[in-house]
């Protein structure tokens, strides 16, 4: 009972943010110059009253408060806006988008923590010795290398091996293929910009893990166990990351919270039709709506996955479920 | 037959440039079925010993010397191999049972991953194992539940049963047990010793026992092993009468006090405390009163004892004199001001008159400082003299705290607890205190090293006039130390009176004492007895 108000409690608390989040959104592009019909302006064919009409069909001659109320009011009734840029509701634009990344990002980290933390214990458990500091050289190296790069240097393997596709979703021309072999082009397209997230993201965990586990194995409880001759797989999965566990489970929430922005670059990169290339393109022509409702979808995957974290902690500790 | 022979062993830790040696030339050997006992001061090297032969050192750590178990050279012995020794034949017992057991594991994780560790055994047979070995330990009712209850569900008594039953439940044919009974309250310290000599005649199990407590040592072992800074000075059979230490005590402490009275160097009046706090998930709020309208003044130059049950204001009392915490409502004077209002840089000229010295020294000192660094901080905030007066005087009150001046550049994380709470003292001093609080500072310390800082204590006060507030639960302990003691019970003074006659708690006050002194008072008796 006390936990569903918690639970209450924090999404209330999620639902302000989000709405925080979407009004320094909307003061920012504000501040920002000029608007999404500027680039007509510069058009010798179009007239001004033409650009003006336009301007007032959608609403843009209204002050800025009002239009952000007005916005708001549309959301309150399930409608995020029109794109100008794709001349359609943000909201399906939006879902479409989210799902392609998200097919890219959920696997990703998913390989992403299923490699770091039995990296992070073993590096860990043999500190200082040639594996260790081979990983600790390999980690420093990826952390220091951008993301572009990453992406970049992804896209040079597809190049020279020829094995995988370059950029994109789908081969031209397999719409009309059955189910199992688009899914097979899928896959061979994800490998790519998978591995280049999977990169990007490793290290910090890799070194989280590392570090926490190294931190544990000074706790008395590891000490003991290991004074009964526990050891092995046993004591680090068991002892050391059960006493580890506290700040993996909040940096895996924030993992969470990562899914939408980990892939933004990449997904430029490497031409994924990700929600990375809708939002670029939407802040460059400033079509405000795409960009509010991009910004309030990762917000709520933040409050989500730190919720998420918060309550695995509740489940993993029997001393907080008490 | 002997189980284990340790000969010349030494233990030396890279301490920077140099290597600090920890534990010089150390032989010694238990026989089957025996009970040996290692005493000594904390930093002596107990635990060390205990480490070494489980082969859990630091790893910066370099031991020579052989320790033969069982007919074989453990130095041989790669890691594989150590593991295998540990918990099937060599068994441990730690000390903190709160913290070495895993709080997300159960009981019976707990005992049943000592089996698996070292047989092939299945789900059932393994639980069968538990259960037998719990009801060994004395766990004979409940079974089925404790099994299953996870460290913080259990008493510290029970806890401790269970680190025995990791222990023994293999069948070793030695234990190591490390401090088993410290944090233990007098009756269930009794049962535990009972049961280590039970396990002994019906399993033959040898055990070595490290404690400070010289009692703990002669209730149990046959031989006891006194150390002194890392060597063995002396082997004494357990009737040995110059273990009990009481001696040192008493000397050090029946020392009278003459120092100018009259003018309280701290004075609260009708104190009253309370924390809100808020429970984590249904957020309804709840009010703990710490001080319901405390009295209490403490005169210069003189020591002033308080004992009281945990939880009844004793350290929030503390924290409110040092200028910590501001009270409700009532006053605090030191030294005739009004501190009670001020807050930030006005009640910095006080901060200096009362200094705090809590239980865990290792919490509220900066591993990574060096140990100069630490004494000499609070004159750099306070800008008191320059660099190098600095340096001499954190020299000085070093040597007086007795830390050897060949650490002064170790840090605090390389410091035995007794010297880390030197270490505290020497930090408190250094702002040239007129009220010292103890809060509990004696309290993991063993005999010798309470008595070296009470004579050093003592010397200050009379030296320089230095009040001290001590508080504790042990009220034997305050009897030896404080002539006057006020016993706390829900937020206020329930009792205070002058010592008639000292070393005999049964009239430790001049008053017919409430219950809850008395309960205190009986604990203490049996805990020095």
């Amino acid at each position: 009972m006390s936990v569903l108000r918690f639970v209450l409690r924090r999404l209330a608390y999620g639902a302000l943010i989000t709405l925080a989040v979407s009004a320094l959104t909307f003061a920012m592009l504000e501040l920002a110059p000029g608007e999404f019909f500027d680039d007509l302006k510069l058009d010798a064919t179009v007239g001004a009253g033409t650009v003006n009409a336009m301007r007032q069909e959608h609403g843009l001659t209204a002050s800025a408060p009002v239009r952000y109320v007005r916005w708001l009011g549309d959301v309150a009734r399930g409608d995020f806006g029109l794109s100008l840029a794709h001349r359609a509701p943000v909201a399906p634009l939006l879902w479409e988008r989210t799902r392609n990344t998200l097919l890219l990002t959920v696997p990703a980290l998913l390989v992403a923590w299923l490699l770091a933390l039995p990296l992070g214990l073993w590096t860990a458990r043999h500190r200082g010795r040639i594996f260790d500091r081979v990983c600790s050289g390999a980690t420093s190296t990826l952390l220091a290398l951008p993301d572009l790069l990453i992406g970049l240097m992804m896209l040079m393997v597809a190049l020279k091996t020829g094995l995988f596709p370059i950029g994109g979703m789908f081969s031209p021309g397999s719409g009309d293929a059955d189910t199992a072999s688009r899914a097979r082009d899928l896959a061979m397209h994800a490998v790519l910009p998978l591995c280049a997230i999977v990169l990007s993201t490793l290290p910090t965990i890799v070194r989280h893990v590392r570090a926490s586990a190294i931190d544990a194995a000074q706790a008395p409880a590891v000490r003991a166990a290991r004074g009964h001759g526990i050891c092995g797989w046993r004591l680090d999965l068991r002892y050391v990351l059960t006493i580890a566990a506290n700040p993996l489970v909040s940096l895996a929430g924030l993992s969470v919270a990562a899914l939408l922005s980990a892939s933004l670059l990449i997904e430029v990169v490497m031409s994924w039709p990700g929600l990375g290339p809708l939002l670029v393109e939407a802040l460059l022509a400033r079509d405000v709506h795409v960009v509010l409702g991009a910004s309030m979808l990762a917000t709520l995957f933040l409050v989500g996955g730190n919720l998420l974290a918060d309550l695995t902690l509740l489940a993993v500790d029997p001393r907080i479920r008490a | 037959m002997s189980v284990l022979n340790v000969h010349n062993l030494s233990v030396r830790y890279a301490d920077g440039v140099a290597s600090r040696g920890v534990l010089e030339d150390v032989s010694f050997s238990i026989d089957a079925h025996e009970i040996v006992g290692v005493s000594g001061p904390s930093g002596s090297g107990k635990t060390t010993v205990a480490m070494a032969l489980l082969g859990l050192l630091p790893g910066d750590a370099t031991m020579s010397g052989t320790i033969t178990f069982n007919g074989r050279d453990l130095g041989a012995l790669n890691e594989r191999a150590r593991s295998a020794i540990r918990g099937a034949e060599m068994g441990i017992v730690f000390q903190e049972s709160a913290l070495a057991l895993n709080p997300v594991l159960t009981v019976g994780a707990h005992i049943g991953d000592v089996v698996r560790a070292h047989t092939r055994c299945d789900r059932q047979d393994t639980r069968e194992r538990v259960i037998a070995v719990m009801h060994d330990v004395g766990l004979t009712e409940d079974t089925a539940r404790i099994y299953d209850a996870y460290p913080h569900e259990l008493s510290g008594g029970q806890r401790q049963r269970i680190l025995i039953a990791q222990a023994i439940v293999c069948e070793p044919t030695l234990v190591i047990a490390d401090e088993p009974t410290a944090s233990l309250d007098a009756a269930v310290r009794d049962d535990i010793l009972r049961l280590i000599r039970r396990l002994n005649e019906q399993r033959g199990t040898a055990f070595l026992i490290v404690s400070h407590s010289a009692e703990v040592l002669e209730r149990t072992a046959r031989r006891i092993v006194v150390m002194n800074r890392g060597r063995i000075v002396q082997v004494l059979g357990a009737a040995h009468e110059s273990i009990g230490t009481g001696g040192y005590v008493a000397r050090s402490l029946s020392r009278s006090v003459s120092a100018s009275r009259h003018v309280p160097i701290a004075e609260v009046r009708g104190a009253v405390k309370s924390y809100h706090q808020r429970r984590v998930f249904s957020g309804t709020r709840y009010t703990v009163q710490a001080l319901s309208g405390l009295d209490l003044h403490i005169e210069r130059g003189t020591t002033m004892g308080l004992a009281g049950p945990s939880g009844c204001g004793k350290s929030t009392l503390a924290r409110c004199l040092a200028g910590l915490e501001t009270l409700d409502a009532g006053t605090v004077l030191i030294d005739g001001h009004d501190i009670t209002a001020l807050r930030g840089r006005a009640l910095l000229p006080y901060r200096n008159d009362v200094q705090l010295i809590f239980q865990d020294s290792a919490a509220a000192l900066n591993p990574r400082f060096a140990a100069l660094e630490i004494v000499t901080e609070p004159m750099v905030i306070q800008r008191d003299g320059t660099p190098a007066e600095r340096r001499l005087r954190a020299v000085e009150l070093l040597s007086q705290v007795g830390l050897p001046s060949d650490r002064l550049h170790a840090r605090a994380g390389e410091f035995s607890g007794g010297e880390r709470q030197r270490l505290a003292i020497a930090r408190a001093l250094a702002v040239r205190p007129r009220l010292l609080i103890l809060d509990e500072a004696f309290s993991g310390l063993d005999f010798e090293t309470r008595a070296l800082m009470t004579t050093l204590l003592m010397t200050l006060q009379r030296e320089q006039g230095l009040a001290l507030l001590c508080i504790s639960h042990d009220l034997e302990f305050l009897a030896q130390f404080a002539p006057e003691i006020a016993v706390m019970n829900r937020g206020a003074i329930v009792e205070q009176g002058t010592m008639v006659r000292r070393y005999v708690p049964d009239e430790v006050l001049e008053h017919t004492l409430p219950e809850e002194t008395e309960d205190l008072r009986e604990d203490s008796g049996r805990a020095v007895a």
